[in-house]
C-alpha cells in the first residue's frame, strides 16, 4: 500500500488542476469588465500558468509572458491537462479583448496549433478550441467553402454525440447561421433565418425564452430579419418587418439589461438593431436618440478603448445626421468612425463605406 | 468589516477542512484522501460500464455496498476502517467526521458529504484567489462560485449524480457568506431566505450539468443568472437622485481639488461632456413640458 506521503503527493496534482479549473471560471467573470481590466486579468492568468502548470513557451501559443517573480508550485500540472488548456483559453480570451478581428483569429489559431502538438487529435477540448478558431475566423469575415465545411462538420459532430437539442449543438447551429448571414450569397439569408429559427425553438424549449443562449438565437434571428427588411424593395413589407423587429429587439434588450447591466456590449448591440429598425420606419429623430444612448453605453463600457462597435454606431449616427440635415455633426461622426475602422480593418466593407460617406459630405 | 475571502476562510467547513488536512494529521488525512480516490475510481468504473450511446443525461444512481467497494479499491483488508471513520461515534479518531455526531447521518452519507467537499475544495480555492485579487462585487462572486460549481459537476458527474445527488454540502454556508446574510448587507428584507434560495439555484446549476453533458459552466450558470442577479442587485433608488448626487460630488472635487490632484482626465472630461450634451437635449423636452404645465 502507498505511503501517506505518496498518497498526498498524487492528490496534489489533482488538487492543483482543480484549483486552476475554479480560477478559470472566476477569470471568465472578468470578461464582462472593461478592456483594461481584462488585460490585467490576462496577466493574472499567466501568473497562474507560470506557477501551477509545467513550463511551456506560452509566447508560441500567442499569449503574453507571465509576470516575473512568481514561484513555481512543487507539483505542477502537465500542459496537456484540460485545466491548463482551459486556463490558457480564458487567458487568450482576455488578452484579445478589443483586438482587431483579424488579429484575434491569428492568436486563436496559434493557441490551437500549440495544443494540437500536445493533445491527441480526438481530444474534446482541442475540438472545441478549433471551433473557437472557427468563430474568430467568422468574426474576421471568413466565409470560404472551407469554413462552411468545418461548421457543418462541427454541427454534425455535436448532433451525433450530444443530440439535436444539446447545448453545444445549439451553439454550433448558431455559428453556421452567423456565417450564412455574413456571406449573403443566394439563399444565404433564408438559410440563416431557418437555422436561427431552429436555434430559437430548441433553446427556448430547453432553457426558456430569456435564457442568455436563447437571447443570442433570438438576436441572430432579429438581425437576419433586419437584413431582409433592409433589402426589401416593397415599402409595406419593409415597414411590417421593421415593426416586428422593433418589438423583438426591445424585448431582447430589456432582458439583457436585466441579465448583464445597461452598458453590457450585447445590450448595446440590441440598441443598434433598434435604431436600424426605427430608420426603416422613417423615425429618424428617435433613431438618433437611440444611437446617442448606444454611444453613451459604449463609452461607459470601453473607456478610451476604440472598439469597432463604437465605429459602427458612429457610422449609422453620421448617416442619420446627414438625413436630418445636420451635415457638420454627420461629418464629425463619420470622421471618428473612419479613424476607428482604420485601426481595425482599413480595407473592410465598413471602412470603405465610411470613406464614401465622408467624400459625399465634403463634396457639398 | 471582514472581506468575503476572510469570511469564507472561517466557515464551519473551512475550519474543519483546515483542521483535517493540517500537517499534524497528515497520516489520517492521507487515509481519507485514499478513500476519496478509491470512490472516484469505483464511480469511474461504473460510468465506463454504462452504455453511452444516446445518453447525454446522467441520471441519479446508487451502488449496493458502496463503502465495501471503496475499501476493496483502497486495498484495505476489510470495510471496517472505512465505517469506523464515518460513524457518528468518533472515539479516538484523529479527524472528526464533517457530519458531526448526529446519529441519523449514516456512515455512507457522511463519507459522500466529505468526498464531495474534498473534491470541490480546490475549485473553491481557485475562485477565492481570483475574486479576492480583483475585488469582485457580490454578484461577481456568486457568478464565479456557481460557474466553478458547474465545472466541478462537469468533472465529477458521477459523484454529483450519486444518490441523493446535488452540490457539496459546504455550498449553502458559502453562499450565505457571499450574499452577505450574516453582514446584513443584502438588499431584500430576508437575506437568510435569499441564501436558501441561492442554495436551491446551486442545485439547479448542478442539475443542468447532469441533464446535458455538453453544457458549459457558463450555460449552466446562465440557467439561474437572472434570479441570482436580481437577488444581489443593490436596492433600487431614484436614478435622478443618484445622478444629481454624482454631479454634485464631481463638481465639488473639481472646484476644491488640491494641488497636483487629478480629479478627471481630459479624455474623461471630453466623454462626460458629450454624454451630458445628449442628456441635456433629452432634458430640454422634459423641462419644457414641466414649465408649460406649470
Amino acid at each position: 500500500m502507498a505511503t501517506p506521503d505518496a498518497v498526498l503527493a498524487a492528490d496534489e496534482q489533482v488538487r492543483n488542476a482543480a484549483r486552476l479549473r475554479g480560477a478559470t471560471q472566476a477569470l471568465y467573470v472578468l470578461r464582462r469588465r472593461s478592456p483594461a481590466d481584462q488585460q490585467r486579468a490576462c496577466l493574472f492568468a499567466m501568473g497562474l500558468l507560470a506557477r501551477d502548470a509545467a513550463p511551456a513557451d506560452w509566447a508560441a501559443a500567442g499569449l503574453p509572458e507571465p509576470p516575473p517573480g512568481g514561484q513555481a508550485a512543487d507539483v505542477q500540472v502537465p500542459v496537456r491537462d484540460r485545466a491548463v488548456v482551459l486556463l490558457a483559453r480564458v487567458a487568450l480570451a482576455l488578452h484579445t479583448a478589443g483586438l482587431p478581428a483579424g488579429e484575434q483569429h491569428g492568436r486563436w489559431a496559434r493557441l490551437a496549433q500549440f495544443f494540437a502538438a500536445r493533445l491527441p487529435p480526438s481530444d474534446h477540448d482541442l475540438f472545441q478550441l478549433r471551433e473557437r478558431v472557427l468563430a474568430a475566423r467568422i468574426d474576421a469575415g471568413g466565409t470560404s467553402p472551407e469554413v462552411f465545411a468545418e461548421l457543418n462538420g462541427a454541427l454534425d459532430f455535436h448532433r451525433d454525440v450530444h443530440g439535436a437539442s444539446a447545448y453545444l449543438t445549439a451553439i454550433a447551429r448558431m455559428r453556421l447561421a452567423t456565417a450564412f448571414l455574413l456571406r449573403r450569397g443566394d439563399n444565404d439569408l433564408a438559410a440563416s433565418m431557418t437555422m436561427a429559427e431552429e436555434a430559437v425553438s430548441t433553446c427556448a424549449a430547453a432553457y426558456g425564452s430569456e435564457h442568455p443562449v436563447t437571447l443570442v438565437a433570438r438576436s441572430l434571428l432579429g438581425h437576419a430579419m433586419l437584413l431582409r427588411a433592409e433589402s426589401s424593395t416593397a415599402e409595406a413589407e419593409r415597414r411590417r418587418l421593421a415593426g416586428l423587429i422593433l418589438a423583438e429587439v426591445a424585448a431582447i434588450r430589456a432582458a439583457r439589461v436585466r441579465l448583464y447591466g445597461i452598458i453590457a456590449p450585447n445590450a448595446t448591440a440590441s440598441l443598434r438593431h433598434e435604431a436600424r429598425a426605427l430608420l426603416l420606419l422613417g423615425n429618424l429623430e428617435r433613431a438618433r436618440q437611440v444611437l446617442e444612448l448606444a454611444l453613451v453605453c459604449e463609452s461607459a463600457y470601453n473607456g478610451t478603448h476604440p472598439a469597432r462597435t463604437i465605429a459602427e454606431t458612429l457610422q449609422t449616427l453620421a448617416e442619420v445626421h446627414r438625413d436630418l440635415g445636420d451635415l457638420d455633426r454627420a461629418l464629425e461622426h463619420a470622421r471618428e468612425a473612419s479613424r476607428i475602422f482604420d485601426l481595425h480593418d482599413p480595407s473592410g466593407h465598413c471602412a470603405r463605406r465610411t470613406r464614401v460617406l465622408i467624400e459625399e459630405l465634403t463634396a457639398g | 468589516m471582514p472581506s468575503i475571502r476572510q469570511e469564507l476562510e472561517t466557515t464551519r467547513t473551512a475550519r474543519w477542512y483546515r483542521h483535517a488536512s493540517g500537517v499534524h494529521r497528515a497520516g489520517a488525512w492521507a487515509e481519507r484522501v485514499r478513500e476519496y480516490a478509491a470512490l472516484r475510481a469505483v464511480l469511474a468504473d461504473h460510468a465506463a460500464a454504462m452504455p453511452t450511446a444516446g445518453r447525454n443525461a446522467q441520471p441519479a444512481f446508487q451502488l449496493a455496498g458502496l463503502l465495501k467497494l471503496v475499501a476493496e479499491r483502497a486495498h484495505y483488508a476489510g470495510a471496517e476502517p472505512v465505517y469506523r471513520r464515518y460513524r457518528s461515534k468518533q472515539h479516538g479518531q484523529p479527524i472528526s467526521r464533517w457530519a458531526g455526531a448526529d446519529p441519523t447521518v449514516k456512515p455512507l452519507a457522511a463519507f459522500l458529504a466529505e468526498a464531495k467537499i474534498a473534491a470541490f475544495w480546490p475549485y473553491r480555492e481557485g475562485v477565492i484567489e481570483v475574486a479576492d485579487a480583483f475585488d469582485m462585487t457580490r454578484t461577481e462572486w456568486a457568478t464565479a462560485y456557481l460557474r466553478a460549481l458547474a465545472a466541478w459537476a462537469t468533472d465529477n458527474r458521477a459523484l454529483a449524480a450519486y444518490h441523493p445527488g446535488g452540490p457539496p454540502p459546504c455550498v449553502s454556508e458559502d453562499l450565505a457568506v457571499i450574499i452577505g446574510a450574516s453582514a446584513g448587507w443584502a438588499a431584500a428584507p430576508s437575506a437568510a431566505g435569499h441564501a436558501g434560495r441561492l442554495t436551491t439555484l446551486a442545485g439547479d446549476v448542478v442539475r443542468s450539468v447532469l441533464d446535458d453533458a455538453s453544457i458549459t459552466p457558463l450555460g449552466a450558470f446562465d440557467t439561474v443568472r437572472d434570479e441570482v442577479r436580481s437577488m444581489l442587485s443593490p436596492p433600487p433608488e431614484s436614478l435622478t437622485e443618484r445622478v444629481l448626487r454624482a454631479v454634485a460630488e464631481l463638481s465639488d472635487r473639481m472646484i476644491h481639488a488640491t494641488g497636483g490632484e487629478t480629479v478627471i482626465t481630459p479624455g474623461q472630461a471630453s466623454r462626460l461632456r458629450a454624454t451630458l450634451g445628449s442628456l441635456a437635449t433629452l432634458l430640454e423636452q422634459r423641462a419644457g413640458g414641466h414649465l408649460g404645465d406649470a
